[in-house]
């Protein structure tokens, strides 16, 4: 039997005093924490024997003394400046908190409201479904703790049939060594409304860090949204994120997750495709060095017919980094003329590294089309010597190949601000 | 559109099953129940040797402080343990069957009702047959002509007593009774199975096949099969399976154990056809059986191949642990699921040699309610370099309520190696079988084309006389396609 | 050797053939022309017995040889067997069968409703290679799973092959012609021509007057919302594709 959650440290230092319940919180809120705290302090620690954390071992993080940061302090260091970018609508999340106010720049964001403190309290009540649920892939620990200690939440929404050609980009930044954060983002598209929105997770190098965050999508019937990630933790850093997706009537998810990974990283998305003929797009790549960690869990779920799902992970590994890839496809019975296509690629560079994928359907449906697949490979030898041929340095040839196999995600984010936004330097 | 919608409704795979009688046997069968003393009296039964006691008790005793395993994908009523006959054997004039004509009659009758001659006048040329009837096998033929070739084929419990060298040698060697709840189970009470060794450069000349019956109520089989080829040998071995209907559960715990020396190559085809319930899911074989095969020297093969039609609850992973430089694993897998059957199924390929390489190539076909999962594992450890692995997992539902799995799980810890893994479900569609019956073919004709054309790669690995048999068993299955 | 009397039949509940009548003798060649949506294809559905099509009412006669037969009673293959074919619009892909062994299977199920001997494996495939002859084809063809990765023309080539396989009483081709370029049709075209004979007849749909440039046909009927409104010689699809469809159908307006 694995040792109970509130014998840690790590448990007695986040949630050792009842504050969460109190201070500004709305009454609601606290009582789903009530449920939440009870359920922590008899959970207990996963561990290999728990399928969702097979490869992945935790045991690192329950001995961290973590802290709770509970103002802002300090001044953004001048090397993320180039993060903020121009014509955007730019949201610091500085160590967990939302930093200063939000101002929407030009007629491209009409229709769009950007809110936080009690107002986007209130907004959560109002989407309280989607809050107070824990999809399968949620992780009953995680997505109770964030839910415990989250404080200060960000709604993003657009109104009906509003086109915003902007980009909203979000920039969480972590400067502050044992800190322990908890974003809470809700981004709503209602009907026919299309949006674009990235968010950079960011570090000083080194500092260990607990970051935790979660991001509630809800898109209307035929609403779009454009959605990037991009990943440069610490690599004593731990993210274990959730982006939780609802899909209504013929809505379109594109979206891309990057990263370098962390000391560990957990990506967990799901995305429910619950309106008939909605769409998503759920692309990743990793490009891990030394000892970095990156385990990616997808998990589409098909319930409406005539649903379309496509999946696109790739990873390239050197040093002694580990992937994981964990994908799973659901396709309920109803679900008919479902389309699912998923793909894990792994490429190896380097003796050390060690690559775990399990991508996996279950299906409850008779006419419908899956396909998954994963690869696992090394560069390729003809190849390399072919541009070697054609006086390319062997070093070049490596990068050009690398490149060639990365470009392949990056050639599927459609959206050229999202696009931009992932891919600077 | 919705006479259409019945036609591939599923309901065609409700072929009654051929071989649901039983044989009226006078039995020798132990009380129900499982204690050190029923696993003293199996062994004293069967005439055994001190160290083959000794170590079925120490796998009683690790049994008993075990936990039953309990899948999440997978769910069955509770077993009761000591409400099963772990022994039971037609009875014998005398000690035991000195020949064929000493075993009764109903069993050689039972067994050419299934086509399976063993009786010496009748087998089948090219292939020799162990039948092994409940928990003794009752008839091994061709055994002279392979004693000549220094092939040893033969039932466990004989060769425990006439070859117990070679038998505490391997018995256990690659499915230790430690290694999970039922072949501890199998290590503690196993009755019988087939023993069969190949000798240094020999090539078996025929077929080496067992075919398994269940035949008397409330009884357990727990067979236990050993099969050593020696360096530079090969033999290609045959097990077929059946059990009457009957409307309880019963429980079929087998482990069989490979081992491929230097050189060697085994090949070894399941056609499992065990009693599968009724459509309502009354009744039926637990199959929960180990199977494993060690490439323990350089340029050795293992393959499996296997046809799994039958059975309540399937649970079974024919795998290969690939230790030998350059050697082969490969696993050919054919699974139909019809009315309530569960099947999990599916193969583990441990790379642990250099330039290791692993096929696996598995069809599931799920129709009525039910359910049809692949899980597998290719795990590929630091010390095989340039590891290769192909896996290609389909599925094909037939109606709407059935579902299909696959659950693999690849672990890589060398950067050398290559694997694909490639999965696809589809179905059957009307517009296939119109088409298919606009150019006149009958719908049984169309719906068993298609099936044999989505199975064709596992089919064609099969020796011949199996694959006839593997084909007029779905067939089988498939009767009664039309209305 | 075909009789359509009023027949009316629907998909998926909207009514598309409303009471179309016609009449085909052995050795004769029809065409059927029409606008999209007129009831084309319904009426090759309909004839080989696609379940998804129901006949509402109507009747269609059909005499292989001496007898009449209640077509519409009869399952798609028993259709088959006695001599119906239809080359499909769009040619289905069954994946996993070899079109060679699938050809056989389908040859052999026709000679065992006639209680013919079924033809064994060598002795068909010189059978089937004189067949392919006729066609242009190659060997790689025949050993390719049916219709799966198969270019557009090629599966129309592969109706025509089955076609010649099982030598039908009465061909139906639907749009045969549709998606191939001049070469391909020219090709399809030669082969139903050598597969002509007194004894058969053909009933060709088609959009576009090109295909019966190279298949001559005895009659031309236009369809239109779900029964025929004009009948003619070869001369009729010559004018409908110098004036289209709308001066037949609304003949009133075309005057004023």
């Amino acid at each position: 039997m694995e040792p109970l959650l509130s014998s840690t440290a790590f448990f007695s230092s986040l949630l050792g005093d009842d504050h969460k319940l109190q201070s500004g919180i709305p009454q609601w809120i606290r009582d789903y924490r009530r449920g939440d705290l009870d359920f922590l302090a008899t959970a207990r620690l996963p561990s290999f024997k728990d399928e969702e954390w097979l490869y992945t071992p935790l045991s690192p993080l329950w001995r961290q003394p973590l802290k709770l940061v509970d103002r802002l302090d300090g001044v953004l260091p001048d090397q993320f400046k180039k993060y903020f970018i121009e014509d955007a609508v730019n949201i610091l999340i500085y160590n967990g908190r939302i930093a200063g106010d939000i101002t929407l720049p030009d007629q491209s964001f009409t229709g769009v409201s950007i809110e936080k403190g009690d107002a986007a309290f209130k907004r959560l009540e109002a989407s309280r479904e989607y809050f107070s649920t824990l999809t399968p892939n949620d992780s009953p620990l995680f997505g109770r703790l964030n839910r415990v200690l989250f404080s200060d939440p960000l709604v993003i929404s657009v109104g009906r049939a509003v086109t915003s050609p902007g980009l909203i980009n979000i920039v969480n930044i972590i400067t502050s060594p044992d800190a322990a954060v908890f974003p809470r983002i809700m981004i709503k598209v209602n009907e026919g409304a299309s949006l674009n929105v990235v968010q950079s997770y960011l570090s000083i190098p080194d500092i260990a860090y607990l970051d935790l965050p979660v991001t509630d999508i809800v898109l209307d019937a035929g609403a779009r949204l454009d959605y990037g990630e991009r990943h440069l933790h610490s690599t004593a850093g731990t993210h274990i994120g959730a982006v939780r997706v609802w899909q209504k009537k013929d809505s379109t998810l594109r979206s891309c997750i990057l990263s370098t990974g962390a000391g560990i990283f957990r990506s967990n998305v799901n995305v429910i495709l619950e309106g008939q003929g909605a769409s998503a797009e759920i692309n990743g790549l990793h490009s891990l060095q030394g000892e970095a960690h990156a385990d990616s869990h997808t998990y589409l779920e098909h319930v409406a017919p005539n649903t379309t799902s496509n999946q696109l992970y790739k990873c390239v590994l050197e040093g002694e980094s580990h992937s994981v890839f964990h994908g799973r496809v659901f396709v309920h019975r109803e679900a008919q003329q479902t389309n699912s296509y998923q793909l894990n690629k792994n490429l190896l560079l380097s003796r050390e590294c060690r690559v775990d994928t399990k991508p996996q359907l279950e299906i409850k449906a008779d006419d419908v089309k899956c396909t998954h697949g994963a690869t696992i490979g090394q560069m390729d030898e003809d190849q390399l010597f072919y541009l070697q041929t054609r006086a390319v340095s062997r070093d070049e040839a490596v990068r050009m190949l690398v490149r060639g196999f990365m470009d392949d995600v990056l050639s599927r984010v459609q959206n050229p601000l999202v696009r931009e936004a992932l891919t600077q330097e | 559109m919705s006479e259409d919608k019945n036609i591939l409704n599923g309901s065609q795979l409700t072929g009654d099953y051929k071989y649901g009688f039983y044989a009226e046997v006078d039995s020798d069968t132990a009380p129900k129940g499982l204690s050190e003393d029923i696993v003293r009296l199996i062994s004293s039964k069967k005439g055994e040797p001190a160290f083959m006691l000794e170590w079925r008790l120490k796998a009683f005793r690790y049994w008993q402080g075990m936990k039953e395993p309990h899948w999440a994908n997978f769910k069955y009523g509770p077993i009761n343990y000591q409400d099963i006959r772990y022994y039971s054997a037609p009875k014998l004039r005398g000690d035991g069957p000195k020949s064929l004509a000493e075993v009764d009659q109903e069993v050689v009758k039972t067994f050419e009702k299934l086509g399976i001659p063993i009786s010496e006048q009748k087998r089948l040329s090219g292939v020799a047959v162990d039948a092994v009837f409940d928990s003794v096998s009752v008839g091994t033929t061709h055994q002279v002509e392979l004693e000549k070739q220094g092939i040893i084929f033969c039932p466990i419990s004989e060769a425990v007593q006439k070859h117990p060298d070679l038998v505490m040698k391997y018995i256990g060697s690659v499915v230790p009774y430690q290694d999970n709840f039922f072949a501890a189970l199998n290590s503690a009470v196993f009755t019988d199975g087939s023993f069969c060794y190949i000798p240094p450069g020999v090539r078996c000349p025929v077929e080496l096949s067992t075919y398994f019956r269940i035949n008397a109520k409330e009884t357990g089989q727990f067979e236990r099969t050993l099969i050593v080829a020696d360096k530079g040998a090969f033999v290609s071995y045959l097990e077929g399976c059946t059990a009457p209907s009957r409307d309880e559960n019963q429980l079929h715990a087998a482990v069989v154990e490979l081992v491929a020396l230097d050189d060697a190559e085994i090949k070894y085809s399941t056609v499992q056809n065990w009693y599968a319930g009724d459509k309502n899911g009354l009744g039926g074989i637990y199959n929960f059986v180990t199977k494993r095969g060690k490439c323990a020297g350089r340029n050795s093969k293992i393959s499996w191949t296997q046809v799994e039609a039958g059975s309540a609850i399937t649970w079974k992973y024919p795998s290969c642990i690939l230790q030998g430089d350059n050697s082969v694993g490969e696993f050919y897998s054919v699974a139909l699921t019809n009315n309530m059957m569960l099947a999990d199924t599916g193969t583990k390929m441990i790379h642990i040699g250099k330039n290791t390489k692993s096929t696996i190539i598995s069809k599931g076909i799920s129709s009525d309610r039910s359910h049809n999962s692949y899980r597998g594992m290719v795990k590929i450890m630091p010390s095989a370099e340039n590891a290769r692995n192909f896996s290609q997992c389909d599925s094909m539902l037939i109606g709407n309520n059935c579902s299909a799995n696959t659950f693999p799980s690849i672990e890589i810890g060398n950067n050398s190696a290559t694997m694909e893994h490639e999965a696809t479900t589809s179905r059957i569609s009307a517009d296939q079988i119109f088409y298919l019956q606009s150019r006149g073919l009958d719908k049984e004709e169309a719906i068993s084309l298609v099936i044999n054309g989505f199975c064709k790669e596992v089919f064609k690995t099969l020796p011949l006389e199996f694959s006839v048999e593997a084909v007029k068993l779905l067939e089988m299955k498939l009767e009664g396609s039309v209305g | 050797m075909l009789t359509i009397n009023d027949l009316y039949a629907s998909v998926e509940g909207t009514q598309i053939l409303k009471g179309l009548s016609l009449k085909i003798n052995a050795g004769e060649v029809h065409a059927i022309m029409g606008p999209n949506g007129s009831g084309k294809s319904t009426l090759s559905k309909i004839l080989a017995g696609n379940p998804q099509y129901t006949v509402d009412s109507g009747s269609v006669e059909y005499d292989p040889g001496g007898r009449s037969i209640k077509l519409l009673e009869l399952d798609p293959d028993i259709r088959a067997k006695e001599g119906l074919f239809l080359a499909f619009q769009y040619p289905v892909e069954v994946p996993g069968v070899p079109t060679s062994m699938f050809l056989r299977s389908s040859y052999n199920a026709v000679c065992r409703y006639h209680g013919v001997e079924e033809m064994d494996p060598l002795d068909f495939d010189v059978f089937l290679h004189e067949k392919m002859k006729l066609l242009d084809m190659d060997d790689k063809f025949i050993d390719r799973a049916v219709n799966v990765d198969f270019s557009g023309g090629e599966k129309k080539r592969n109706e025509i092959l089955q076609m010649a396989v099982l030598n039908p009483r009465l061909a139906v081709l639907d749009e045969t012609d549709s998606g191939l370029d001049v070469d391909s049709m020219r090709l399809v075209a030669s082969g139903v021509n050598k597969l002509r004979t007194k004894k058969n007849a053909m009933l060709v749909i088609t959009h576009y007057q090109r295909l019966l440039d190279y298949i001559k046909p005895d009659f031309v009927h236009v369809l239109c919302k779900g029964r025929i409104i004009k009948s003619g010689g070869p001369e009729l699809a010559l004018e409908v594709e110098s004036r289209g469809y709308d001066w037949l159908i609304n003949p009133v307006g075309g005057l004023r």
